[in-house]
């Protein structure tokens, strides 16, 4: 058990490097620099400015460098902003990212799984036949859809939430409903498709004729089994999230780190594009590892090299 | 067909499945509007008359007109053409790529499995989307200037030919093979042990044989499944991308773009939001429905 | 006992209110967060924006006349042969910390800035002075740079050749720094509570990529004209969102409200009244790649200028009550001349005549050719438009390709396309910035690769002469060249501010360099 997790974590090491370096290089192969913003620079000024930033030194040196003051902790100096460092910016940036997207993560877990529940146990109904109508249609509508829409109807036209921004839990409602939605759908679906499959199995049939409730049977054996789709689902839910939190951030002009990203890689802010993608792809692989170690717990069987 | 095979099953056990049977129908219609756009659409999509920019819909203009003065409503018919092109291209790649890539490390197994599945790990890890983007900036910015004549500039003049749309296909293709890899490589490997293909081996096939014959055939189906579920969200990867302004060039007609061009005049003028949204949204849909009916119909608990 | 106590309370209490209900704050949207707010590092329009509130300039354009006022410096002259330039300055100005505003904060600030370890941005427009460009590029020492302080209040500066403008430059570039505060914290200086200001307002408080508050600056020099206590300032990108909170009374003034909004606001019967458009320093226009076939033909060049109609661009696209411009320096630059009839206005005639004189009767034979811009709502609009004119009035099919900005900078530098928009902000109050920095044939950033030496000695001309009705004849005769003769550019229009302001709000219009509203003149009614 130990030294499945030790090596899982070993593969990470590997991971970060190679994400590191594919974002280096391709982030230094797109043509224009950080320095022309409303006008050209003279050329002298240019190399001024590149000097002053370390540009001029051999890419694998910036690499280095950069690597280097990342496992410091020291993300550098942003290049756009210049009284300000990455670390200044991640720390101002990280917490509504970090709150929205933890709160659209529960949310949808929350009521995909209750919903999943309602509709196996009503299977056939109309109540499933609408419960999965509605996830379905979850799943289908982007959240490019979905935000503007729900702006329209619950912002401009009820006036019931506020438009964009942040500050008030009043703002976190309709973004994280927005960034949710397909996920609750997803959880919904398979956690459904799950308790159908363990609802026929024997063991349960076995635990109604001894004669135990209902609810027991569902709660004791059902859900546990229930809920290795639900690790399935949460692994590239959460993945989904944080990069949807990119274009949900954009459209609710939320101050995260999403929003922030696009317009660094326009800025070719290379400190900040660098530290953003890392911390991204970091997130994830520690969600993917933790479910897969979340699985290897739950269920003995599933202890696979 | 014979009554007995599995694609005939397989169709009868799809077309019982009514919502999957509606998504088919949903998706030929859109099929046959891409391929017919020309002579279907009222007005071509970048003719405009700016005097008439964020009309609503009328006898003229169905849905109105956006807000160069364009008919939405044969734009959003061109646009058909944007996202099942991307679709369809974007999924045949990755599947290629995929399959071939998940057939060579299953079957030879051993060392070489192994450090191909180890790329796969490790590429896996990379937020697409952070790639996509980063990768269409670099497209977009290295390809805009080159030389007609050298690789680059044909592959340049390929892309302006359709509209924008060939990078977009390249960077989703790159990065959607991987789970196919896996998929195809996971059952390379269990039916690389079964009997017939020992038996097979014994009598002397080659490997080439081996592949096309028993490997092929079974591992295809649940590839397409599984290329089919992923459709879906290629095409979200390139609606998003059009609406942060690194998708195909203006004026080629994207849902994504014009949902974009709708959330900034949304509050004025909706019609110009809900077209676009609707038809993106119902294309969408229609894929999921027609790859969940695929899935369930070649689900393996039916075929005993 | 008691009631005496409560009676002196509700009278601070009612002191208080009455003192906070008096305090006139404005409340501004900034935008975006300014990338910095030295003035040796700014180039953009938004830290150029805060700079200007909180620092002052040795002179300053008064954009009622249109003339360079002295702001640190009282007054100055320049020696018989142009070369030397001696500024006097005001006695009375102090940083916030006291100390007095000298002539060695002034050279201080300039060695600084051409201080190649600076990088600062506007650095170039120093070298006019002997010996800057050697010390900018690092091959020269500060020592051999022609700023001298004088004594405390005369600073004189050394030029290379004689430049008639020079004044003018100095109302963008010759902003001091506050020494102590620059060597004490480095690359913080700015951040507040760190920084020492000597404008009309000064930095309280900044919380990054939220908002900023700038304060009444009691020490500055002329603090009884400043009417406004506070101004707050927002960082809000997108324009609907700003727009939206404007309308619910949280912004006091909206810059450039969103174009798709437009229609609404103009038959709006309270946001009409609010709406404003004013002049801006800039000028949009299209330029050609000169060398580039077909466009090496003048005559293909002045075709496609007369087949644009820029009324219709205004009235249908842009909706803010721009002017169309027929020449290149806008107006409320000196320099400017659009309306003496010079330029080709918009003519459909003369158009396909001159096309057809070109070779290509009704656009038959025409190659096609590309129009390319950066990567924008609005440019990605004109450009259909102009697309649409070509084909409708020459017949003509004009491909469009457009690129994001910093790309497209590097595209124009190594190979402009045949057609290419661009703009021009004014860098500082002289029509020389608009002709030298874009079509003299010795600049690297004329794209257009125009190359006319009577064009190039008009623009000599107009550096070294500085008697104002000479250097007019020698600006028309600049802009027959440029916009009629050689029809290098198809300029469009002149950019406009579109504004909406709250009826409570006193202020001005006037066209200002980079936009730098002077919140120093503004005031509020109470609301």
């Amino acid at each position: 058990m130990w030294s499945y997790i030790i090596r899982r974590f070993l593969l990470t090491i590997p991971v970060i490097f190679v994400v590191s370096s594919v974002t280096f290089l391709l982030m230094h192969a797109i043509p224009g620099g950080p320095f022309s913003e409303e006008k050209a620079l003279p050329p002298e000024i240019i190399k001024n400015l590149e000097k002053k930033y370390h540009l001029d030194d051999p890419l694998w040196k910036q690499y280095i460098d950069y690597m280097w003051g990342f496992m410091r902790f020291d993300f550098g100096p942003s290049i756009t902003y210049k009284t300000r460092t990455v670390n200044d910016i991640l720390a101002q940036q990280w917490p509504p990212t970090a709150i929205l997207g933890s709160i659209s993560f529960f949310f949808a877990i929350l009521v995909g799984v209750v919903l999943g529940v309602i509709s196996a146990v009503h299977a056939n109904t109309l109540i499933d036949y609408g419960c999965m109508t509605v996830a379905v249609i979850g799943v289908s509508m982007p959240n490019i859809v979905i935000g503007p829409l729900l702006i329209w109807i619950f912002a401009l036209n009820l006036k019931w939430l506020p438009v964009a921004r942040w500050g008030t839990p009043a703002h976190v409602v309709l973004p994280a409903l927005t960034l949710s939605a397909p996920y609750i759908a997803r959880f919904a679906r398979f956690t459904r498709a799950a308790i159908l499959e363990v609802l026929n199995e024997e063991y349960v049939r076995t635990a109604r004729a001894k004669g135990l409730s209902e609810r027991l049977t569902i709660i004791r054996h059902v859900l546990r089994n229930a809920l290795i789709p639900v690790i399935t689902v949460a692994g590239p839910a959460f993945a989904g999230i944080i990069t949807g939190s990119m274009v949900v951030e954009q459209i609710f002009a939320i101050p995260g780190i999403g929003k922030y990203y696009v317009t660094s890689v326009n800025n070719r802010d290379y400190p900040v594009i660098m530290t953003f993608t890392l911390i991204f792809a970091f997130c994830i692989i520690m969600m993917n590892l933790l479910v897969d170690i979340l699985y290897a717990i739950i269920d003995p069987r599933i202890r696979y090299t | 067909m014979p009554r007995d095979s599995i694609k005939y099953r397989t169709w009868k056990r799809f077309s019982r499945n009514r919502a999957a049977l509606l998504g088919l129908l949903i998706l030929v219609s859109l099929a046959i509007l891409a391929i017919g756009a020309p002579w279907i659409a009222p007005y071509h999509y970048a003719e405009g008359d700016v005097r008439y920019n964020f009309a609503p819909p009328s006898r003229e203009h169905w849905l109105g007109c956006d807000y160069m003065g364009r008919d939405i409503f044969s734009r959003l018919i061109y646009g058909t053409r944007v996202s099942l092109t991307i679709a369809f291209v974007s999924a045949i790649t990755s599947f290629l790529i995929g399959i071939s890539y998940g057939i060579v490390s299953g079957y030879f197994g051993g060392t070489v499995d192994n450090l191909m599945m180890r790329f796969v790990d490790i590429a896996w890890g990379f937020p697409t989307l952070l790639l996509i983007i980063l990768m269409m900036v670099f497209f977009k910015s290295s390809f805009a200037r080159v030389t007609p004549g050298t690789f680059a500039g044909t592959l340049s003049a390929i892309d302006r030919a359709l509209g924008g749309m060939f990078f977009i296909c390249i960077g989703i293709g790159l990065t959607a093979w991987l789970m196919i890899a896996r998929l195809a490589r996971g059952m390379t490997l269990a039916v690389r042990e079964r009997d017939f293909v020992e038996a097979s081996r014994a009598c002397g096939a080659t490997g080439i044989h081996i592949i096309r014959k028993h490997l092929l055939p079974n591992i295809i189906g649940p590839c397409i499944v599984q290329v089919t579920l992923q459709i879906p969200t290629f095409i979200l990867y390139e609606a998003f991308l059009s609406f942060i302004g690194l998708g195909v060039d203006p004026p080629t007609p994207s849902w994504g773009m014009m949902i974009n061009e709708g959330y900034i005049a949304m509050r004025s003028y909706i019609h110009v939001f809900l077209a676009p949204a609707l038809a993106l949204s119902i294309t969408i849909l229609a894929f999921n429905f027609v790859g969940d009916g695929l899935r369930d119909a070649l689900d393996p608990r039916w075929q005993r | 006992m008691q009631k005496i106590i409560s009676f002196i309370c509700i009278g601070l209490v009612f002191f208080a209110l009455s003192v906070g209900a008096a305090e006139k704050v404005l409340r501004w949207n900034l935008g975006t967060e300014p990338p910095t707010l030295d003035p040796a590092l700014a180039h953009d329009t938004t830290s150029l924006l805060v700079i200007g509130q909180i620092f002052l300039g040795l002179t300053d354009y008064n954009p009622a006349t249109g003339e360079i006022i002295g702001e640190l410096a009282k007054s100055w002259q320049v020696s018989p042969d142009g070369l030397k330039w001696t500024f006097y300055l005001r006695d009375d100005v102090v940083w916030t910390n006291g100390r007095p505003v000298t002539a060695y904060d002034v050279e201080y600030s300039m060695k600084r800035m051409l201080n190649p370890a600076t990088a600062a941005t506007p650095a170039n427009l120093l070298w006019v002075i002997k010996g800057a460009y050697a010390y900018n590029t690092g091959t020269g020492s500060a020592e051999d740079v022609g700023i001298k302080a004088l004594s405390d209040y005369v600073v004189e500066f050394e030029l290379d050749h004689p430049v008639g403008f020079f004044a003018a430059l100095a109302t963008r570039v010759v902003v001091p720094v506050p020494r102590e505060a620059v060597e004490k914290y480095g690359d913080k200086w700015t951040e507040p509570g760190n920084i020492i200001c000597n404008g009309p307002f000064m930095l309280a408080e900044w919380v990054h990529d939220d908002h900023l508050v700038l304060v009444k600056n009691p020490k500055y020099y002329d603090a009884n004209s400043v009417h406004l206590d506070k101004v707050y300032c927002y960082m809000v990108i997108e324009a609907s969102t700003a727009l939206a909170m404007y309308e619910a009374g949280e912004l006091d003034v909206l810059r450039d409200p969103p174009t798709a909004q437009m229609d609404r606001i103009k038959t709006d019967p309270v946001l009409s009244k609010e709406l404003h458009s004013s002049p801006r320093l800039g000028t949009y226009f299209f330029g050609f790649n000169c060398t580039k076939p077909p466009f090496d033909n003048p005559l293909v060049r002045k075709a496609f200028a007369a087949a644009i109609d820029r009324q219709a661009l205004v009235d249908y696209i842009l909706k803010g009550g721009q002017k169309p411009a027929l020449t290149f320096i806008s107006p409320g630059v000196p320099g400017y001349v659009g309306d003496e009839g010079i330029g080709i206005p918009y003519d459909p005639e003369m158009a396909r005549k001159y096309l057809a004189d070109a070779g290509y009767p009704n656009g038959q034979g025409f190659p096609e050719v590309t129009l390319m811009f950066n990567t924008s709502e609005l440019h990605r609009a004109v450009a259909e438009f102009a697309q649409q004119c070509w084909q409708k009035v020459l017949n003509v099919k004009v491909n469009l390709a457009n690129q994001e900005w910093k790309v497209y900078l590097q595209t124009l530098q190594q190979d402009a396309p045949q057609i290419f928009r661009l703009g021009w902000m004014a860098s500082y109050p002289d029509g020389y910035d608009y002709l030298k920095r874009n079509f003299d044939s010795r600049t690297p950033e004329n794209y257009a690769r125009y190359r006319n030496p009577e064009f190039d000695e008009a623009v000599d001309m107009l550096e070294r002469i500085t008697n104002p009705e000479e250097r007019m004849q020698w600006f028309r005769k600049a802009e027959t060249l440029l916009c009629q003769v050689d029809c290098a550019l198809i300029p469009l229009y002149y950019y406009t501010m579109v504004e909406l302001t709250k009826p409570y709000v006193i202020r001005d219009y006037y066209a200002t360099i980079n936009d730098v509203p002077n919140f120093k003149d503004w005031d509020l009614l109470s609301h």
